[in-house]
Formats: structure tokens, sequence, C-alpha cells
């Protein structure tokens, strides 16, 4: 009885809904940080640090311009590319790693190595190699986001549930089979995650690949203002980064929902 | 019923199998554990078989082994007089930890072994439907197995194995993980349901509960680690029986005072008192 009337004690916030909750929550910690963001600016000035109300000025013009759109379609061909290669070459190649573990031992030094080397130390190699077209973005966009791609991929395929491999075996599944029906839903989930942390890390490559290979895409357009001091417009730009980041984080989630339904709908898991 | 050859051979023959396991420790030193030593059993056709014996004794090993998944280090196993070289349609298993397809809804879960078997659509899904309806699931058939109780997984388990149509249903301690209530509900359904299914099924059911082998089984067969069988008991009650009937049989108290005291010096963390 006791533990009931605790229980029933609820706080006011358990009226709301959960997820009108969780939006509030998302509105509120946004409008406090413009706030806090608006007060300081007005206090260091604004070539320091533009107050948001100047931020939406200088997004108007360069929208009214045609320069963020410009700079939007370069970034995300780009982005786009590399991030596909991304996925193609991390889920290919960590799906055979794992599938056969001979391979995995053969590549993991390899692997390993490349994933320490920083990629932006590459630079000068890709330009030599590649020129500064939209190549060596695409590869820098590539490189960031496959390791984590690929090293998630071979994960859940290594650590596939053994139980369900051999459940499958016993109604006759061959090896084939055993990959088809088992092995590719049972990782969807963790290579969704992995899509997932790729994606924000093609995003910053996009960005470092713009900066370091040629005054193109959203990384030119932060590099052209930075050389007239337009604080305000580099803000807004990254803003736009920033936005792309949460955009396609929420793509890729919609993609994981859509492929893996069974393990987002699981009930009971609060 | 359908036997192949001359009538008189046991479907299952174990032949002086024994399985050992080798395992590395330490990265150079290997061990070798022996899970089963020189067993020899024989299973007709028909029958319902339960096999008893405390954790660690081989029972998972020896079901292993019949199912085709692993191979003995010595002596051989036959079906039908044929030695097992891998798993087959003959035989099917239910898990003790159910095994479901968490991405397949019950009714897809039951249409896996049929899948692998090249069964059309058609008669998947109807087969599947009637070994639902078999083990009570009728109007599950949408939901996937984490909206499904341990008991009902299970069910879905046992229509899993049951759509193949196999000779010899494997049971690996299956109701091991469920809440005595549910065991006990379980264990008479499978009774009937092992009566009513379309071929009287040959059933190898593994269990370290005497009082579950005592209520599902037509003969008790008690295994110790290391050592051949201990005991091979046919039960004199018709199947299927309720439990309740059962409690009162002197027959009944017999073998369980039997088994109790064979499993005695095994079972020391297992409470044994013998009933008033
Ligand atoms: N894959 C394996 N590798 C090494 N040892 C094993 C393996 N499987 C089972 N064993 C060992 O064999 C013995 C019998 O195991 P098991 O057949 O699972 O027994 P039970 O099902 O009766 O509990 C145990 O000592 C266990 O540790
Ligand atoms: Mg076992």
């Amino acid at each position: 009885m006791q533990r009931s009337t605790i229980a029933n004690r609820k706080p006011f916030w358990s009226t709301i809904p959960r997820s009108l909750g969780i939006r509030l929550a998302q509105i509120g910690l946004g409008v406090l940080l413009l706030t806090v963001w608006e007060i300081v600016a007005l206090q260091v000035g604004s070539f320091i640090l533009a107050p948001p109300t100047a931020l939406v000025a200088a997004f108007g013009e360069i929208v009214q311009s045609g320069d963020l759109g410009r700079a939007l379609v370069d970034s995300l061909y780009g982005l786009a590319i590399g991030y596909a290669l991304a996925i193609l070459l991390g889920v290919t190649v960590g799906f055979l790693m794992g599938w056969y573990p001979s391979l995995a031992t053969i590549l993991n030094p390899f692997i390993s190595a490349l994933y320490v080397v920083p990629v932006a130390a590459l630079v000068p190699l890709l330009i030599v190699w590649f020129g500064i077209g939209a190549t060596p973005r695409i590869i820098t966009v590539m490189l960031f986001a496959v390791f984590e791609i690929l090293l998630t991929t071979y994960t859940a395929v290594r650590d596939i549930d053994q139980r369900l491999v051999e459940m499958a075996r016993v109604f006759g599944a061959n090896q084939r089979q055993i990959l088809t029906r088992v092995v590719i839903q049972a990782t969807l989930p963790l290579v969704g995650a992995g899509l997932r942390i790729g994606a924000g890390r093609a995003i910053k490559g996009m960005v470092v690949a713009e900066l370091l290979f040629a005054a193109t895409g959203l990384g030119g357009l932060v590099m052209h203002y930075s050389s007239r001091f337009q604080t305000d417009r580099i803000m807004v730009v990254v803003i736009v980064v920033a936005m792309m980041g949460v955009l396609l984080g929420w793509l890729v989630q919609r993609l994981e929902y859509w492929i893996a339904p069974w393990y987002h709908r699981r009930p009971n898991r609060s | 019923m359908q036997i192949h050859n001359n009538g008189h051979n046991p479907l299952v023959q174990v032949q002086n199998v024994t399985k050992q396991y080798t395992k590395t420790i330490g990265g150079t030193r290997t061990q070798t554990v022996t899970a089963l030593a020189q067993l020899t059993l024989n299973i007709q056709a028909g029958e319902f078989v339960a096999i008893l014996g405390a954790s660690g004794c081989g029972k998972t090993t020896l079901l292993r082994l019949i199912a085709g998944l692993t191979m003995p280090t010595e002596g051989r196993i036959l079906i039908d007089g044929v030695p097992v070289s891998g798993p087959g349609p003959d035989r099917a298993v239910v898990f003790q930890d159910f095994r479901l397809l968490p991405w397949r809804t019950c009714l897809a879960n039951v249409e896996f072994g049929m899948e692998l078997l090249g069964i059309s659509t058609a008669q998947r899904r109807e087969r599947a439907l009637e070994a639902i309806a078999l083990v009570g699931l009728r109007g599950w058939e949408t939901y996937y197995p984490a909206e499904l109780s341990g008991g009902m997984q299970q069910r879905v388990g046992i229509a899993r194995a049951l759509a193949v149509n196999p000779r010899l249903l494997l049971m690996d301690e299956p109701f091991g993980a469920l809440d005595a209530i549910t065991r006990s509900q379980m264990q008479q359904e499978l009774m009937q349901i092992v009566a009513n299914a379309a071929h009287h099924k040959t059933v190898i059911f593994v269990t370290h509960s005497i009082d579950e082998a005592l209520i599902l089984a037509d003969r008790v067969l008690v295994m110790t680690r290391g050592r051949s069988l201990l005991e091979d008991i046919t039960l004199p009650f018709e199947r299927p029986r309720r439990q309740s009937e059962l409690l009162t049989d002197s027959a009944y108290i017999e073998v369980k005072q039997h088994l109790l005291s064979v499993l005695e010096p095994e079972s020391t963390g297992q409470q044994s008192a013998p009933q008033p």
C-alpha cells in the first residue's frame, strides 16, 4: 500500500504525453540558448559574436544573393557521393570481415593503422593524386565516415547471436540462407547505428575538405566570409551545417525505423 | 506408422557415442572435456522419451548430436538405420531459450522451417496456421516475439518445429525458462499436442525435473556425467495423463522415489524431499 501511494504522487510533467514533453524540452533549451547568446552578443559587440537577431538578417541576405543555395548544392554533391561510397565500402568490407574471420585477421592491422591517421594529414597527398576538384573532397568525406560504418558492421556480423544461427541450421539453412535470412536482419540495427555515426562524420569531412581543398561549398563560403570579416555570415553557415547534421541524422533514423521496425517497436523498454 | 525398414529397427540408435570438446586455455594449452562417454541407447518410433539428468551431464550434447549439429568423437548415431551426417527435415528442435527471429511475426517464425524446405507460399501459410491453432495461438499471428510472453514464445517454437512435420521432435528443457504455473500448463498442452499431431510423433524430451519426466514420458532415461546410462525405466501409465491422477498412483510414487535415490548423489544442490 505504501508503495502505491508513493507511486501515485507523480510529478506534474508526467501528465504531459512523453513525446510532447520531449519536444517542449527541446524548444525550451533552444530558446534558452538563443536568449543567452543574444545577451552575451549585445555585451561583447556584434563583430566578435553576432546576436541571433542579426543572424536572421544575414541569413536572408545570403539566401537572396544565391550564395547559400549554390554552396549547398556543391556541398551536398560531395557529401552524398562520399557518404554513399563510405556506406558501400564500409558495409561490404565490414560484412566480409565479420563473415570470414581470417579476412578480418588479415585486414585488422591495416584498418587500425588507417583509422588513427588524421585524414587532414592526407590532404597534401590527395591533392597530388587527385588535384583540387570534386574527387578529393568526395574521398575525404568517404575516409571520414567509412571506418565507423565498417567497424560497426564488422562487429555486428562477428558477434551475431550464434544461437539463432544454430536454430537456422537445425531447420536446414545453408550458409547463403543463414546470411540472407538471419545475419543480415540481425545486424541491421547495429549497422543502422553505424550509418548514423558515419553521417555526422561525413558532414565534418565535407566541411574539412571544402576548407582545405577549394573555396567551394559551405566550407568555401566560410573562407570567403572570413576573408571579409563577416562573422555573422560565418555563424549562419555554421548553423546551416549543424542543421544538416540534424537533418541527416533524422533521415538515417527514419531509415533505421523503416528497415528494422521490429527493433524499434519493442514494448516495455522504459 | 510409416517405418521404411524391416519394422523392428529403432528409429534412433545411439551406438557407443563419446563426445569430447577441446578447449584452448591460455592460447597454447588445450584441455579435453568429455561430455558423453560410450553412450548407447535406442528409441523406438512413437515413443515419448524423457532424458533426465543433472545439468552438465551431457543432455544438450546428446540432442545436438542427434540433431546433426555436431559429430561424435567416437561411435555413431543412426536415424532409421542411416548414420546422421547433419541436420535434416526428419528432425526438429525446440530450444530452452526459444530462439525465435525477433524481426519475424509469430506466423513468419512458424513458416521459417517450411521456407527452407521450399514449400510453396500457400501451403506454408496453411500449415503454419494449422500449427498455430494446435499450440493455441490463434489470433496472435501478427505479433512479434517481443510482444509475447515466455509461454507464448515457446508455443511459437513448438509450432515452428511441428510445422515441418518431423518424425522426431527434440526438446531441450523447453519449459525450463518458464514459471511453474505456465510450465505445468504447457506440459498438459504438449501431451495434447503430441496426441493430436497429424502423425504420431517420436519425442526426445530433455529435462532435469523428475516430475516433468514422469508426467510426460513413456520412458525415462537417466544420464550421469561421464558415464553410460544409469537407468532406463518404462513408465506403466497411459498417455495423455493428468498430474492430479498420477499423484495418488502408487506406481508413480514408487518410480519417483526410485529416481530420487538414483539422482541423489548427483544433485547435491537440489531439494529432494520425498512427498508424504
Ligand atoms: N561447445 C562446448 N565446448 C566445450 N565444452 C562444452 C561445450 N558444450 C558443452 N560442453 C561441456 O560438456 C558438458 C556437458 O554439457 P551439456 O551437454 O550442455 O550438459 P547439459 O545439457 O546436461 O547441462 C559440460 O561440462 C559442458 O561444459
Ligand atoms: Mg543443457
